[in-house]
């Protein structure tokens, strides 16, 4: 009986559910179908037709309008009140329309792949982070046009062509093809070029009353030291000398990649897959397949087989690694870490104030460099091939690269923001005033950075802030709390050119590129790995043979051949 | 049940002892994330990433929660949600068993040819480039019934269902029906369906599941955040929290973003598993006696 209570109540509940579906249902598919009219007018009709609608449209607003799909920022409020989209349509005289796209980049990739392979009207503008050979790939397929024509002309592209920074822009954004279908987001900081930094624990190293390691023997020693004298004083031998987190979850926290440019220079996989210049300028070579390769994990497998390196830092995903950072009492000693956010509290971190920035150390061979790349911008912004007003959708495009606008994306509304003005600029320090003697230029007044906000876009689109505009920031210098600066300049007095000559981004041909990236692919995870196994002992260094023959079987001599062939054609231009 | 357990002798005993233990072990297994994300809820985002949460609440807090609550997008999400799980589920549960009851009835021209290309859906399907297509060419793009029409009918839940209605409702009793002048939609209406509490509870929880967890076809068909439902709030804020460094313009910024991440993401995946979980013990009992007489007597 109960049951059937129950029953009859829930076929009850299903029916009248069935026709609140139907009374919502007619509401919405009234809306619905307003709006696939909508778009659907503009997406199947020809020109003639589509042409008048916006001319309707353009009637009652007086502004063209302009789609832009862009993948939506949880921390932007809402991209339709935004302040910058606001500048932008005032200042071009354009209706901006947004279509969001997945935050993740990889869903937001495919969906832009399956737009323009379903054949749908594609938006006007598509605003998100691709890599030069997707940027090319959908270029080749027509899905984005060129927009040589408009780049190379001053007129119609008044900012991108007074911009000091535009040729490294350009040669970032021309295509294997020689087209050019993307913009690009231009904001080399110097900070973020040389993300292995180490850092050693200052006050055990006062404690146990040793100096701060110069070369990899010295380093060593404290080690030793470290991990045997009980340096944080709980009694207890938890220390771990040597610690680090995977390169793949974490930044600039790989601490062998550091350590290896103490016998070789490697920049660490960030630029060319790992590829590097021979001393003579002019060869691309491998340094994972080099006998000073060799030597550097010999003496990371010395460490680890005293105890000193922790093997877990290649297992360590980023809450773990903050995790062991944050110990109290800290049993951390020597780490590499990109910024200081690792640490909960940053900056004001207990265990933080411990530690010191740590030079490159010297290697037995006297190399002592640090894992640097050449900084490469990144693609935004490409018009596709269903944009009807190309010229309006330039003229945006361009707008990015005024001067202030480049700010806006960047730091917010000028003036509330932040401020050129020199009654403020004269109150800050700069962030590389102590290093290089530059004042600040530049005022932040109220930081939109890290939190939800309605300024910008979260820099995600084109602009220009080059690395004076960088060097010439506000430190955020509060009172007497100058650390930032300090520990940035730090940073860049002793890594930014422990480097030898970096080998170029290199552009690659359509056909070259597809080839490279299986032959990279397999050797990139193949180096990593065995990186690991040497180490960590697992596999002999007896074996290092075979490691080369693998290699070669993976067709490195093929890749070494193609980014020669890229390089020279480089230099030669 | 006396009279069972003095039956039972040592060697059931050990087999049970062992069972027991062994499911014991599963269910700490899958319970452990759940308290973990209860008590990391209610901690402080700094204990959280400090990795001190374990059983309990650290530094009790309640921020997550209030971050959460004042997040208009998370509020938007959750009443989209709600709407698309419930007409969603009623679509399904409709069509379903419609469709199961006209399957039982062998008299239907063409059945096994019907059902084979219901269960050939199990198997194969148009992929995604022709789905997409086909909601566009719909009119579909961008509205509920993206979200509820497409997959209104799952094969595996049909079958379900169509079991549970030959194994339960015998013919005889149509035949019976039928003498007193009852229809097809009469019998179907006042003897079916009240028979089959059990599947339908079944289908529901089935049904209303996949669809509260819909991301895919949210994440493909819905380009406004005013319609995003919540899986695809909840992974845009979680994804802020990861940091992929190749593809990150600022790396150093990012890791500023990703620490306001930390404080929400608990409280987030609590408030979007607890409608689920507050349905499930009304469920519950009928769902492990609708799938159970579907599959012993089917």
């Amino acid at each position: 009986m109960k049951k059937r209570i129950i029953s009859i109540l829930l076929s009850a509940a299903m029916c009248i559910g069935l026709l609140a579906g139907c009374g919502s249902g007619g509401d919405n598919s009234g809306n619905s179908s307003d709006a696939s009219d909508h778009t659907n007018t503009a997406a199947e009709t020809g020109s003639e037709e589509s042409s008048e609608k916006p001319a309707e449209d353009g009637a009652a607003s007086g502004k063209k309008t302009l789609t832009i799909a862009i993948p939506q920022n949880a921390n932007v409020e809402d991209y339709d009140t935004n302040y910058l989209t606001a500048m932008i349509e005032e200042e071009c005289d354009v209706e901006l329309q947004f279509q969001l796209l997945p935050t993740a980049i990889s869903d937001a990739k495919s969906k832009l792949s399956l737009m323009a392979s379903s054949g749908e009207k594609l938006p006007d503008v598509v605003c998100m982070s691709l890599t030069d050979l997707e940027v090319l790939e959908y270029g080749l397929n027509g899905v984005f046009i060129p927009m040589n024509d408009y780049l190379y002309d001053a007129e119609a592209t008044p900012y991108f062509n007074s911009m000091d920074d535009k040729e490294a822009i350009l040669q970032a954004i021309t295509s294997a093809d020689g087209n050019i279908y993307t913009l690009a987001d231009y904001s080399p900081e110097d900070f973020n070029l040389t993300p292995y930094r180490c850092w050693i624990n200052k006050a055990w190293l006062e404690k146990l009353n040793l100096s701060v390691p110069t070369t990899t023997d010295e380093l060593k020693e404290v080690c030793k030291a470290f991990a045997t004298q009980d340096p944080n004083g709980n009694g207890v031998n938890d220390e771990i000398a040597i610690t680090g987190s995977v390169p793949t979850a974490t930044w600039g926290c790989f601490t062998p990649y550091y350590l290896m440019n103490s016998f070789i220079f490697y920049n660490g996989d960030q630029a060319n897959n790992g590829l590097a210049l021979a001393e003579d300028g002019k060869t691309v070579i491998a340094p994972f397949a080099t006998e000073e390769w060799k030597a550097g994990l010999e003496y990371m497998n010395e460490l680890n087989t005293e105890g000193l390196l922790d093997p877990s830092m290649f297992t360590m995903d980023a809450t773990q690694f903050t995790a062991l950072l944050d110990q109290s009492p800290n049993i951390v000693g020597c780490v590499c870490v990109g910024g200081w956010g690792y640490w909960t509290n940053g900056l004001d971190s207990e265990n933080f104030q411990e530690f010191e920035l740590m030079a490159p150390l010297k290697g037995p061979e006297g190399v002592s460099y640090s894992a640097t790349f050449e900084y490469s911008p990144n693609l935004y912004y490409n018009i596709t091939k269903d944009c009807e007003d190309v010229e309006l959708a330039m003229k945006v495009g361009d707008f990015f690269y005024r001067k202030d606008v480049s700010l806006t994306t960047r730091y917010g509304e000028e003036g509330v923001d932040w401020s050129k003005d020199e009654a403020e600029t004269s109150k800050k320090v700069g962030l590389y005033e102590d290093a290089l003697g530059i004042p600040c230029e530049l005022a932040i007044l109220e930081d939109q950075w890290s939190k939800v906000q309605n300024k910008h876009w979260y820099h995600a689109c084109p602009n220009d802030l080059s690395v004076d505009d960088y060097r010439s920031m506000d430190s955020l210098q509060e009172g007497d709390d100058n650390r930032n600066a300090v520990l940035r300049s730090t940073s860049f007095d002793l890594y930014y050119d422990a480097h030898p000559e970096l080998l170029p981004t290199l552009v690659y041909t359509g056909e070259e590129a597809e080839q490279i990236a299986d032959i990279a692919a397999d050797i990139k995870t193949y180096v990593s790995s065995s990186l690991a196994e040497f180490v960590t002992g697992n596999r002999p260094l007896s074996d290092w043979d075979n490691y080369l023959t693998e290699l070669e079987n993976m067709r490195l001599s093929q890749l070494l051949e193609m980014a020669q062939t890229a390089y020279d054609r480089m230099s030669d231009q | 049940m006396k009279k069972n357990r003095k039956k039972t002798g040592s060697s059931d005993l050990l087999f049970y002892s062992i069972t027991g233990v062994i499911i014991t072990a599963f269910f700490l297994i899958v319970l452990y994330p759940v308290i973990f994300v209860i008590a990391a809820s209610f901690s402080s985002g700094d204990a959280v990433t400090a990795g001190k949460v374990f059983l309990w609440p650290v530094e009790f807090s309640l921020d997550g929660y209030k971050t959460v609550f004042n997040n208009t997008q998370v509020l938007t999400g959750f009443q989209n949600s709600c709407l698309y799980m419930l007409v969603g589920t009623t679509i399904n549960v409709v069509l379903t068993m419609c469709a199961a009851y006209a399957l039982t009835r062998v008299e239907l021209p063409g059945i096994n040819k019907i059902m084979f290309l219901f269960t050939f859906t199990m198997f194969f399907s148009g992929g995604i480039i022709p789905n997409y297509i086909l909601v566009r060419n719909l009119h579909m793009m961008n509205t509920m019934w993206a979200m509820v029409l497409p997959g209104a009918i799952n094969a595996y839940n049909l079958i379900i269902a169509r079991t549970f209605i030959q194994s339960n409702i015998p013919r005889e009793l149509r035949e019976a029906a039928e003498m007193d002048g009852c229809g097809d939609i009469k019998f179907f209406l006042k003897i079916v369906l009240p028979l089959s509490g059990a599947v339908i509870a079944v289908l529901v929880l089935f049904y209303g599941v996949a669809n509260w967890n819909s991301y895919f076809n949210a994440m493909l068909y819905l380009n406004d955040k005013e319609k995003y439902s919540l899986p695809i709030v909840l992974k845009q804020i979680l994804i802020s929290s990861q940091i992929d460094p190749s593809t990150v313009t600022d790396p150093e910024l990012q890791m500023q973003i990703a620490r306001i991440a930390n404080v929400i993401k608990y409280a987030l995946i609590v408030v979007a598993m607890l409608p689920i979980a507050l349905i499930y013990p009304f469920i519950q009992k009928y769902f492990v006696k609708g799938v159970m007489i579907g599959s012993i007597k089917g």
